[in-house]
Formats: C-alpha cells, sequence, structure tokens
C-alpha cells in the first residue's frame, strides 16, 4: 500500500473515515430535498390560485427590447388551430400566387367565474400536483434517514422506510387514474356535451406502462427493505 | 471475575456479554460458546438449558 498522503487522502474519503466528508454529506442531502420539496409546493399552490407565471418580452421601435414577468391566467389546455380556420380572410390580403398553411399553437384559458369552472380547473392539476408533492416528501424522508447520521441513525433499513415505500408504490399506482380524472375535468370545461368516446381518444396513456412498471419495482424494493429489516434484527441478536 | 474481564477473555463486547447475560440474545456463534466455555471451564449444557 502507498504512503503517499494523497492516497491516504483519497483511500479515506471513498471509505467514508474522511471527518470532511461526514461533516458535509447530511447538510447538502437535507438542502435539495427541502429545496426540492419547497419548489413542489409552491408549484401546487401557484397552480391551486390559478396562477401562471410567465415572462413576456416585447419589442418596439421607440423604447426597445423589454422583459417582464407577469401572472396570467393559467391556460388549461394548449392545442394547435389551422391558420386559414383562425385568420379566415388571411389569403385575400396575401399578394397574388401565395398561398398560407399551417398551424397556429392556441392556448384554452377559462372565464373562472362561476363555481363549477373553479371546481373543474382545481380539479384538472390540483390532485396530481399533490401526488408529486407527496412522493416528493417520502422520497425525501427516505433519503435523510440514508444519508444523514446527524439527523438519524443513518440506518435506511428501518420499518418506516418499509411503509414509506409501499405508499410511494401505491401513489404512482394511483397516478394514471388521477391523470385520467384530470382528463375528464379539462374535457369538461372545454366541452360538457363532448362525447365519451372523444374523452378515451384523447387520452394520453403513453407513460402508463412506465407508471405500473414503477410502481412494481417500489413495491419489490419495499420488500427488499422488509427482508433487509429482518436481517437486521437477527443480526443485533447475534452474540 | 467480572463482566469487563469475562468480555476480554471471551472476546466480545460487554453489550453483547450483557446480552447474552439478559436473555435478549436472538443466535449464538460456535465460537463465542467455545471461547465461553474454554474461559468458564464448562459445558455448553451448563450455559443453556431449555423450558
Amino acid at each position: 500500500m502507498s504512503n503517499s498522503p494523497a492516497v491516504r487522502r483519497f483511500l479515506d474519503l471513498v471509505s467514508g473515515k474522511n471527518p470532511a466528508l461526514k461533516r458535509f454529506d447530511w447538510p447538502i442531502a437535507y438542502w435539495v430535498t427541502t429545496i426540492v420539496l419547497v419548489l413542489a409546493v409552491v408549484g401546487t399552490v401557484l397552480d391551486a390560485l390559478d396562477i401562471n407565471l410567465t415572462w413576456n418580452v416585447t419589442y418596439s421601435p421607440e423604447s426597445g427590447l423589454h422583459g417582464a414577468r407577469t401572472a396570467s391566467v393559467k391556460p388549461v389546455a394548449d392545442a394547435t388551430v389551422d391558420v386559414k380556420t383562425l385568420v379566415p380572410d388571411l389569403q385575400q390580403k396575401l399578394p397574388q400566387g401565395m398561398t398560407a398553411h399551417g398551424e397556429l399553437p392556441v392556448s384554452v384559458a377559462f372565464d373562472n367565474s362561476t363555481l363549477r369552472s373553479q371546481v373543474l380547473n382545481f380539479l384538472s392539476s390540483i390532485p396530481m400536483d399533490l401526488l408529486v408533492v407527496a412522493l416528493i416528501w417520502l422520497l425525501r424522508r427516505i433519503v435523510l434517514t440514508t444519508v444523514s447520521p446527524g439527523l438519524s441513525s443513518g440506518d435506511p433499513f428501518i420499518k418506516a422506510n418499509v411503509w414509506r415505500l409501499r405508499i410511494m408504490a401505491s401513489l404512482v399506482l394511483v397516478m394514471p387514474l388521477v391523470s385520467f380524472w384530470s382528463e375528464v375535468a379539462v374535457w369538461e370545461l372545454v366541452s360538457p356535451s363532448v362525447s365519451k368516446d372523444l374523452l378515451w381518444m384523447s387520452y394520453d396513456a403513453s407513460l402508463l406502462p412506465l407508471q405500473l412498471g414503477s410502481a412494481v419495482v417500489l413495491f419489490i424494493l419495499a420488500d427488499v427493505f422488509s427482508a433487509g429489516v429482518r436481517l437486521r434484527d437477527d443480526v443485533e441478536g447475534l452474540v | 471475575m467480572t463482566l469487563t474481564e469475562l468480555a476480554d477473555r471471551v472476546g466480545v463486547t460487554l453489550v453483547n456479554l450483557s446480552v447474552l447475560k439478559n436473555d435478549r440474545a436472538k443466535a449464538i456463534r460456535f465460537s463465542t460458546l467455545e471461547a465461553l466455555c474454554e474461559v468458564l471451564e464448562c459445558q455448553p449444557g451448563d450455559l443453556m438449558t431449555y423450558e
């Protein structure tokens, strides 16, 4: 083994013997997970208040380029509409021999004056936001038990983590249902008389395999942690 | 012989010896049992009983 101080410091670092590493590892994990959680909560609150923070850039020859952050009504749905539908007389305004074609992006916002539209607007995003906040909160608790000797015993194999993983798996499992419910709320807002066939056709199921797969992996991970807790109990009783 | 001396001679910690003494152990290694019997000059049956 080399006696070089640099090599010794490196080996201490990777083996966790370096006191500097132990002093700094838990505050970093604590603050990073706290910031992520706070951002998720702020996003949920903004959604609940129906506030969409956007950055608007305007240009005029007199004053030049100006940017301003504005709070506007949150668009509920995005769509693309044929340019000829949006501007019917566009063809007449164009020079001879030129034709216009293509689609323009359109954001749909709603008059939030009625209770029905307020409730539907709320249902379109808040349940999913709350699910994400709950998942981040549970993940943060697991991370803190794993990497923060200053806050806990530093042992992830505890019964609380098994239950946290099971709850996370259950939340991921209900995500497609919540996502579908949001779609129902949006369609009710767009057109209450819309055919239910159209609703099924518009439902985006591309994330369904990923969500179900994640739920299965989390349930398996919970079982692995459960086995870890049993093994830890056995080892602690071995003399 | 004190518990500290016994722990030193058997090669287990005082905490583990206390776990053994107070019937809180779930399992015991053959090497620990052998060392205990050697230090205490007894047989395993003298240390354990089945009820």
